[in-house]
């Protein structure tokens, strides 16, 4: 099984044990939404956190463009790379250049524990922790969990045992889901970047198992992107990694058309995107010297569009390819507004600037605001 | 199955002095396909089709090599050797091999340019005729939704509301939709024939000019004239009555592995699968239709799940391949989500949960308000359909919300408008 909460002892055993960085990364990055939703005056409805609480103290970029393809595995892919990548939708290769996971890793010496990515969306495999890159790789890619996909199996099996009553009682419920984490069968979902083990890390499972007891007794609602929070908490709690990927995908009900369930899933990412800043704020490992980054993956395609408006994205317009991005935390010297263009691609090498990287094989740009 | 034997002159003689050979790769899938499906095509689309063939037949070898060939300039830089570009069909995985090519865009702008010009040479006349005719969609909010019509402004500027003279009660009898589209109870006792009858029984009907697309079943029930047994003067769509159909589809959709290949193996199986017995007669004893209601649970859009979703992509399918007279629309109520089976949105939540169903009034009513913009936007999309009246009813409120052309007649009505004033004067538009 499991391999997914990293199947080995989560220690440091590449490039050297090195001391900590003083520095903590959090990239928050969400399913499509428009900026008619979101970032205009009739949106800032759904985004009350995002608009009113975070924005004034935040280095705020008005217009970043996604002119790669914008299907999930490669816009996030795009962003963790620095490049425009053109892999399969589904997840089945890995990108094809390092991703911020490994420039991290290789450069600073940072250990296997210290790099997370939490994500949601069902679109994305383990392959999205680490690049084919010949002189990266899979040795310093990230620990890939994917709690949504695990609640999705875990009511799947519920199904299949004639169980499904179960998912109306609490205790059971969490029961049902617990037993997916333990059995035998759950490798598909891909969380094998440390190797083959069969067992999962007892020092791995406990957060997990909190996270999942916090979620379904929580009268929060049931999202695929409530329990990813859940998750992504305990393991800066557990692990307080340096650099965490966190990726909502509540928004992607819009592919079957319901407008309410999308404008709530939005809600979802504004109400998480500042409880995950608010950890930030208090955990003692995180508190003065994390920035947080926030950015949509892309838009969605426009009204009227011949691809259905909202459910979709795949169209070549600005409301597709045209979102934000948000910054937080002490690191930023100066809270402002950016309006100059920029694109997703220079993501990744100002981060790992600011990290003390060097992303020497993105194509992106650097962001003089945030390295400054 | 020997397709070309069913086909009209001007498509197989093309074909048989090889035509489809001569088309740039990306084109080939796509006009065998039309092909293949001619015999389940609505007139309209077999119109267009035997348009374009004959335009492309009557071109030149120097026309024809102009008209591609930006096209193929493209192309040529596009890695299109994979085994996954199949000449006969367009796939999922030929899609996505596509879009993700550095060259996407340009291919998409010259594939523009191409049906432009063809569009403009071969179907400008026929285009302008269709172009001329004046079209319905009716949009209907039942009264379980809580949809108050101002909140349609915001998102549609360009409609207007009118103050309907009728009682707010939503229990009147008969009700508002009955009394539009039925009229006034006759000293016999009968309703109607209303303005749709009248009008869908005129002598010039084609397959494809009217629609009936609902969430539940009442249109139906208040027009039996136009889709009961043996009649076929309109197409009726509806969600609950295709719940067998839908749920089959979703079962094989749920055992779909990640992979694209997987994807078109299930989409080749579903569209082969014989789905008649899952059927209401209206559809399954009409193969064109039956065709349409298969290709539109193919195409997603979460129209095998949510009904209001049926109703619009129901609505921007007719408007692709009917170009419809007279759409008219019911939405409807769904149930919310229920904990945990949210997530697993291919399951069942009846059987994937012992909690009761709770329905979602207010979730349902903002589903509805932006799909009834949407089902509007698609209609007004295609040339042939832009002297549209769009009218919205709402059960629960005394008003119409409509948009359309500067001379649609609703606009010089004063306020109140009685249902029968409106009645005529949607007739008048159509008849």
């Amino acid at each position: 099984m499991v391999g997914q909460f990293a199947a080995r002892k989560l220690v440091a055993s590449l490039g050297g044990a090195r001391s900590r960085p003083d520095r903590r990364l959090i990239v928050v990055i969400t399913g499509g939404m428009r900026r008619q939703e979101t970032f205009s005056a009739r949106g800032g409805v759904n985004i009350p956190h995002l608009s009113g609480d975070l924005l004034p103290n935040s280095l705020f970029y008005s217009g970043v463009r996604n002119d790669g393809v914008t299907s999930h595995f490669n816009a996030i892919s795009s962003i963790l790379t620095g490049n425009w990548q053109r892999v399969d939708d589904w997840g089945n290769n890995p990108p094809k250049s390092p991703t911020l996971f490994e420039y991290v890793r290789r450069q600073t010496g940072l250990a296997g524990d210290e790099v997370w990515m939490v994500a949601s969306n069902k679109a994305l495999t383990s392959q999205i922790g680490a690049s084919s890159s010949g002189t990266y790789g899979t040795p310093y890619g990230a620990n890939v969990v994917f709690p949504k996909a695990l609640l999705l199996t875990a009511v799947e099996e519920a199904i299949q045992k004639g169980h499904q009553g179960n998912l109306a009682d609490h205790d059971k419920a969490e029961a049902e889901i617990e037993s997916v984490i333990q059995g035998s069968d759950y490798e598909g979902l891909g969380w094998n970047v440390f190797g083959e083990a069969h067992q999962l890390d007892r020092s791995v499972e406990a957060p997990v198992k909190n996270a999942i007891e916090r979620f379904v007794h929580t009268n929060a609602p049931a999202t695929g992107d409530q329990l990813t929070f859940f998750v992504a908490v305990e393991i800066m709690r557990r692990f307080a990694p340096s650099l965490l990927v966190v990726n909502f995908s509540d928004v992607e009900a819009a592919h079957f058309g319901s407008y309410s369930m999308h404008l709530g899933g939005i809600r979802n990412i504004d109400r998480l995107t500042y409880e995950l800043w608010q950890e930030a704020r208090s955990n003692t490992e995180y508190r003065d010297r994390t920035l947080m980054v926030i950015m949509p993956e892309f838009g969605r395609d426009p009204d009227g569009s011949n691809t259905n408006g909202f459910l979709n994205h795949r169209s070549n317009d600005d409301t597709c390819r045209m979102i934000w991005m948000m910054c937080l935390g002490p690191p930023i010297a100066r809270p402002r507004i950016v309006d100059r263009p920029v694109r997703q691609v220079d993501l990744c090498p100002s981060l790992a600037r600011w990290l003390g990287c060097q992303a020497t094989e993105s194509t992106g740009g650097v962001l003089a605001e945030i390295v400054a | 199955m020997d397709v070309k034997l069913n086909l009209p002159p001007s498509i197989s003689d093309p074909l048989n002095r090889g035509l489809v050979k001569k088309l740039p790769r990306t084109f080939q899938p796509y006009i065998n396909q039309e092909i293949q499906s001619w015999q389940f095509k609505f007139p309209y689309e077999q119109n267009y089709l035997q348009s374009v063939i004959s335009y492309l037949d009557g071109l030149s070898p120097e026309q024809f090599e102009n008209l591609f060939l930006g096209v193929r300039q493209v192309e040529a830089k596009m890695d299109l050797g994979s085994p996954a570009f199949s000449e006969r069909e367009q796939t999922i995985e030929a899609a996505s091999i596509l879009a993700r090519s550095p060259y996407y865009l340009p291919w998409r702008e010259e594939v523009n340019k191409v049906f432009d010009r063809i569009h403009g040479a071969a179907l400008g006349e026929e285009q302008a005729r269709l172009a001329a005719i004046n079209r319905l969609l009716l949009l209907v909010f039942p009264g379980a939704l809580p949809l108050d019509p101002h909140d349609l402004l915001p998102n549609w500027p360009d409609g207007q509301l009118k103050r309907l003279d009728w009682p707010k009660e939503t229990r009147a009898q008969p009700s508002l939709l009955e009394a539009l589209l039925k009229g006034k109870r006759q000293p016999d006792g009968r309703l109607g024939p209303g303005f749709l009858e009248e009008f869908a029984a005129t002598q010039d009907r084609n397959l494809g000019d009217v629609w009936l697309i609902e969430s539940g079943t009442g249109l139906r029930e208040l027009l039996p004239g136009l889709v009961g047994v043996g009649q076929s003067r309109a197409i009726l769509l509806s969600f609950e009555r295709l719940k067998a159909f839908r749920e089959a589809f979703l079962e094989q959709i749920k055992s779909m592995r990640k992979s694209l290949a997987d994807a078109d193996a299930i989409s080749h199986r579903l569209r082969g699968l014989k789905v008649e017995s899952w059927c209401p007669e209206e559809i399954g004893n009409n193969p064109v239709i039956r065709e349409f209601v298969r290709a539109l649970f193919l195409s997603n859009n979460g129209t095998q799940l949510f009904s209001n979703a049926f109703v619009e992509w129901g609505t921007a399918q007719a408007a692709a391949h009917a170009r419809p007279v007279v759409v008219v629309c019911e939405f409807g109520l769904r149930s919310k989500p229920k904990p945990f089976t949210s997530v697993a949105i291919f399951e069942n939540p009846a059987s994937a949960s012992p909690l009761p169903s709770v329905p979602d009034p207010e979730g349902s009513a903002v589903d509805a308000g932006m799909l009834a913009y949407y089902a509007w936007l698609e209609m007004r999309r295609h040339p042939e359909c832009r002297r549209t009246a769009c009218v919205c009813l709402f059960e629960n409120a005394p008003y119409v919300f409509a948009a359309g052309t500067e001379d649609f007649p609703l606009w010089k009505e004063t306020e109140p408008v009685a249902p029968e004033r409106l009645a005529s004067i949607l007739r008048s538009w159509l008849i």
